[in-house]
């Protein structure tokens, strides 16, 4: 019978604690470390590791000070409202920003405690650790076999012919796609349904081994069919591979993560359980974002 | 009234039916725009077309059968003696009568042709004055029945559009029959020389040596029109030019779509551009003058028998000329592979020349060879640096240290100086240029259709 | 915190989340006039009153199923989250636990037309005293907890659950009173049985309108605090 006070006493501390209007909710707990951020941007067992990540085009700064863990065997769900920086954030973990003319990125970010930024570091095994698919897909101008046998190659994962042939089976049954394609393998990539060369793209990433997948609205261009399929193939991927995915679909995010990060005006707004996320947003922004009161 | 006079009364004329019609227009409804069909503007234009149109028509038929009717109306009246009876007499004396007229010194002193020039410039001043009376009744009566269609319901914008479509018909017309015209002249004087010559030995000779015999006994009294060694020739001189433009055209391409930044590239692609911009006399006398004796002396210093005009010479320096066709439209397609290909390649861990070999030339592939087709039938049609620097004797050689001569450069010699238009020689040119003319037109729509292929791929 | 908060992009998503307030507010209305029309009947011993409680279920039924199937419809067309799923969910409860308010009004009818109709005896007024307090109370419960989800008020559901003892008391003090009147004169039995049965109903009312504010809580503040209250 104290336990209603316990719930007083537990809602009065979270009136004082938590400022008024910009965080909702109660038991708010983060790390004052961590700049703004509401939840819990540490993972347990990250792969990886990203500390006070700024990026800047030319004068322009697109992402502020975030701080995230990815964790691995898991799908971290980046949202937020168009042009808040979410690829710009998801190409800062495989450098594809280095691509891009006038693109600085400050800060650190750590792939199994190294970090890639390093001088050091060398992109080329970067990226073939930590591959990526495109909110288009684009798969090269050359045929279904050469498209998922190109990454292989170019890295000499395969000592034969035998060999990368098994590859090439394997990665598009993992990306389920062997059963439609395995006829017309010398077919060009492009004469796919957009929803097939998605998940050749998928296949073609997945054929280099990567360790950590990111997806930049892979979804976005296909059907709700094709969408599910890619879902479940996420689905499939998250016990082998650790992913992060940026998707404008809220119940896709819902659906397919288990960690959400909310990115608003280039800040990481909140990180959190997507359960959690989803019923029970602990940031005003988050809140009227996902509710769809954005605006 | 003279013709320019005429021509500034006629536009005068038109810019009042503009403002009248405009006016009229507003008249109708008294200023509410709105009730019109068509802006007020409209009306204006579709007066001044009322106006404009038929009176300029009816100035350019006059302009275009005046002189044939006064001739024929003066020499008509000259004395029986003068008239003679063939065509050409004719027309000797209206020249006479026209250079008497204008008072120049080879005016005979015969009275008759004074008589006729002076008849001439009567009749000219009253073509001159009905013409005026025409284009100002003309103008009246377009003008009145412009003016009497405008209503309130008249629908002046669509016939204004109409009008305008016929005008620019109109103007891609006179392009398209031009080059009409151009071939079929063309053919009518080669079907002339295939009648001299057969087609046979025109396409499949070995000599070509077009001099023709002033005297029936003469040496080498007929003339050989083996066109094949022109044609190897033009092939020797294009593939050298190939061999230069198109490794060079490509990797400055490569280098400015891929490598440069920015500041390189604005600044390198409009230089690399104005070579195509030397006229091609330059670079001819360049490669006559400067590459040639280059070649020849380099030449000889490794004890090679190099000829002063040399193929190599004019095949290096055409290559040149060609490059920015080359570098400029294989820039173009390398740019306008789409981003997406590169991240791609870049995700999977490709470096930046693996994406460029593998990925980013095939893509652009289609493209790259269009523009080496253009830049093909360019190198082809190219005449002016061969004159000057390859030499025009018609050796049937693979050996590029040798004078070789083109197609082109045959039909330029052919065709200068004084010719008589119905010997082969002369008509020789027309089926070289109708060959010529072919093959590039074959180049041009494989260049045309590859590039359209490539279109539909990214689109 | 005015609820649900306005705002959406799509301005016909507030419009039906406020229609689903409405109707638990209106169902709420019913249910409540329900509870007290069988509170009187019992008081006022007006058998046709409690006749009229007895039909008047199935509105309350009816007004439930409407309330469902526009819940499934925003769910289907719209599907909430955070605030708004809160909401659809409290609504939703609320709504289940409404209508079993309006069974145990039904019920308490029913028992009163037994204990009221049947020939003969009549049961001793003492007894029916106990009724009337804890009609009252649960009536009051009722009508703070349709307050509180009238105006989705924080403190006022805090205050209503801090009360939620109080309807216990008063039922155990009741049972109690009953419990000794048997033991003085077994002929009353027949009457107690009903009457316990029918305080259990008012004591049920109460716990349904502790549900509501329940939810209310868990709409605003996104934590589930049901069961919280058992040790
Ligand atoms: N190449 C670039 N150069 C300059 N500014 C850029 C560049 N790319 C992105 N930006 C800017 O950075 C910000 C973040 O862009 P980003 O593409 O990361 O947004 P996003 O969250 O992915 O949006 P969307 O959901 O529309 O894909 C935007 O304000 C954008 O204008
Ligand atoms: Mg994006």
């Amino acid at each position: 019978m104290n336990s209603l006070l316990e719930l007083k006493t537990a809602m009065r501390d979270e009136r004082t604690e938590v400022k008024p209007a910009k965080r909702l909710g109660t038991n708010v707990s983060f790390d004052r470390d961590y700049g703004d951020t509401v939840g819990e941007v540490t993972a347990s067992n990250a792969r990886m590791v990203c500390r006070d990540v700024n990026v800047f085009y030319g004068p322009k700064q697109a992402i502020h000070g975030v701080n995230l863990d990815i964790g691995r065997n898991e799908v971290i769900a980046l949202i937020g409202p168009s042009g808040c920086g979410k690829s710009t954030f998801i190409r800062c973990l495989n450098r594809m920003n280095d691509t891009i003319v006038g693109c600085r990125v400050t800060g650190s970010i750590q792939l199994d405690g190294q970090d890639i930024y390093d001088p050091q570091m060398d992109v080329v095994p970067l990226r073939a650790q930590i591959g990526m698919v495109f909110q288009k897909p684009n798969p090269f101008p050359k045929s279904i076999y050469e498209n998922v046998a190109y990454g292989p190659r170019i890295h000499g994962l395969t000592q034969n012919k035998a060999e990368l042939e098994e590859v090439v089976e394997n990665s598009l049954r993992r990306a389920g796609l062997w059963d439609e394609v395995k006829d017309s393998l010398d077919q060009p990539g492009t004469s796919l349904s957009g929803g097939q060369q998605q998940r050749l793209c998928i296949a073609r990433t997945i054929a280099v081994n990567p360790e950590v997948i990111l997806m930049d609205e892979p979804c976005s261009a296909l059907d709700p069919i094709a969408t599910a399929r890619i879902e479940q193939l996420i689905d499939e991927l998250r016990m082998q591979f650790t992913i992060a995915i940026v998707t404008h679909s809220m119940q896709q995010a819902a659906r397919v993560s288990q960690r959400t990060a909310y990115f608003h005006l280039g800040k990481l707004i909140e990180v959190g359980e997507t359960a959690q996320v989803f019923t029970n947003p602990r940031h005003q922004l988050t809140e009227d974002y996902i509710t769809g009161r954005f605006g | 009234m003279d013709k320019p006079t005429l021509l500034l009364l006629i536009l005068v004329l038109t810019t009042a039916g503009y403002y009248f019609g405009r006016k009229r227009s507003l008249d109708i409804v008294s200023g509410k725009v709105q009730e019109l069909h068509s802006l007020p503007s409209y009306y204006g234009y579709y007066l001044a077309m009322w106006v404009g149109v038929p009176t300029l028509l009816l100035l350019l038929i006059w302009l275009g059968f005046e002189g044939a009717v006064l001739s024929r109306l003066v020499v008509a009246d000259l004395p029986g003696e003068l008239q003679g009876d063939s065509g050409e007499r004719a027309a000797l004396l209206i020249n006479e009568i026209r250079n008497t007229m204008a008072g120049a010194g080879s005016g005979s002193g015969d009275p008759s042709i004074q008589a006729a020039a002076n008849h001439y410039r009567h009749l000219q001043a009253v073509s001159d004055w009905l013409l005026s009376l025409g284009v100002i009744a003309l103008a009246a009566l377009g003008g009145w029945f412009g003016h009497r269609q405008i209503e309130v319901e008249q629908r002046a914008r669509n016939k204004v559009e109409k009008g305008t479509m016929v005008f620019l018909i109109a103007c891609s017309t006179i392009a398209i029959f031009t080059t009409v015209g151009i071939v079929l002249s063309v053919v009518f004087e080669s079907v002339l020389f295939f009648q001299k010559v057969p087609v046979t030995d025109f396409l499949f000779g070995l000599r070509w040596s077009p001099q023709m015999a002033i005297r029936a006994d003469q040496v080498g009294s007929s003339g050989a029109f083996g066109a094949v060694p022109l044609f190897t020739g033009t092939l020797l001189i294009s593939f050298i030019a190939m061999v230069v433009a198109v490794p060079i055209g490509l990797m400055s391409a490569i280098y400015l779509a891929e490598y440069a930044s920015p500041r390189v590239r604005t600044v390198a692609k409009p230089l690399l551009e104005i070579l195509a911009g030397v006229p091609t006399v330059v670079y001819g006398f360049f490669a006559a003058l400067t590459v040639a004796p280059y070649i020849r002396d380099l030449g000889q210093s490794l004890g090679l028998d190099v000829s002063s005009e040399s193929a190599l010479a004019a095949g290096l320096v055409m290559g040149v000329m060609i490059i920015p066709f080359v570098s400029s439209l294989s820039d173009d397609f390398i740019n306008a592979v789409p981003q997406s290909l590169r991240d791609g390649a870049y995700a999977l861990g490709a470096t930046q020349s693996e994406t460029i070999r593998q990925v980013i030339i095939p893509a652009a592939l289609p493209g790259i060879v269009g523009g080496i087709l253009l830049a093909v039938s360019r190198a082809i049609g190219e005449t002016m640096i061969v004159v000057m620097a390859a030499g025009l004797s018609a050796n049937l050689t693979a050996n590029p240290l040798a004078a070789v001569t083109t197609v082109t450069t045959q039909i330029v010699t052919l065709l200068v100086g004084d010719q008589e238009f119905d010997s082969p020689k002369t008509l020789a040119a027309f089926a070289l240029g109708l060959v010529l003319f072919l093959v590039t037109l074959m180049l041009n729509i494989a260049a045309l259709m590859i590039v359209r292929k490539y279109r539909e791929q990214y689109e | 915190m005015s609820v649900p908060r306005e705002g959406h992009i799509v301005r016909r998503y507030d419009g039906e989340l406020s229609h689903l307030h409405y109707l638990v507010l209106e169902m709420g209305a019913l249910a409540l006039t329900q509870v007290k029309d069988a509170r009187d009947a019992l008081c006022d011993r007006d058998l046709t009153l409690a006749q009229r409680v007895i039909a008047r279920e199935k509105d309350v039924d009816a007004c439930e199923l409407r309330a469902d199937s526009e819940i499934v419809q925003l769910i289907a067309l719209r599907t909430p989250v955070g605030s708004d799923l809160r909401l659809v969910f409290a609504v939703s409860k609320s709504i289940t636990d409404l209508e079993r308010v309006g069974d145990e009004a039904a019920r308490i009818a029913n028992l009163g037309l037994q204990l009221l109709g049947s020939e003969g005896a009549d049961p001793n007024p003492v007894l029916l005293h106990d009724i009337a307090s804890m009609g009252a109370l649960a009536v009051g419960q009722l009508e703070n907890a349709l307050r509180v989800v009238d105006r989705w008020d924080r403190n006022l559901a805090e205050d209503l659950l801090e009360a939620h003892e109080e309807l216990d008391f008063e039922f155990q003090a009741a049972f109690r009173r009953l419990v000794t009147f048997i033991m003085q004169d077994p002929r009353n039995i027949g009457f107690a049985v009903n009457i316990v049965l029918i305080i259990k109903a008012f004591e049920r009312i109460g716990e349904h309108a502790q549900n509501l504010a329940e939810y209310v809580l868990y709409q605003i503040a996104g934590r589930d605090i049901r069961h919280r209250v058992e040790p």
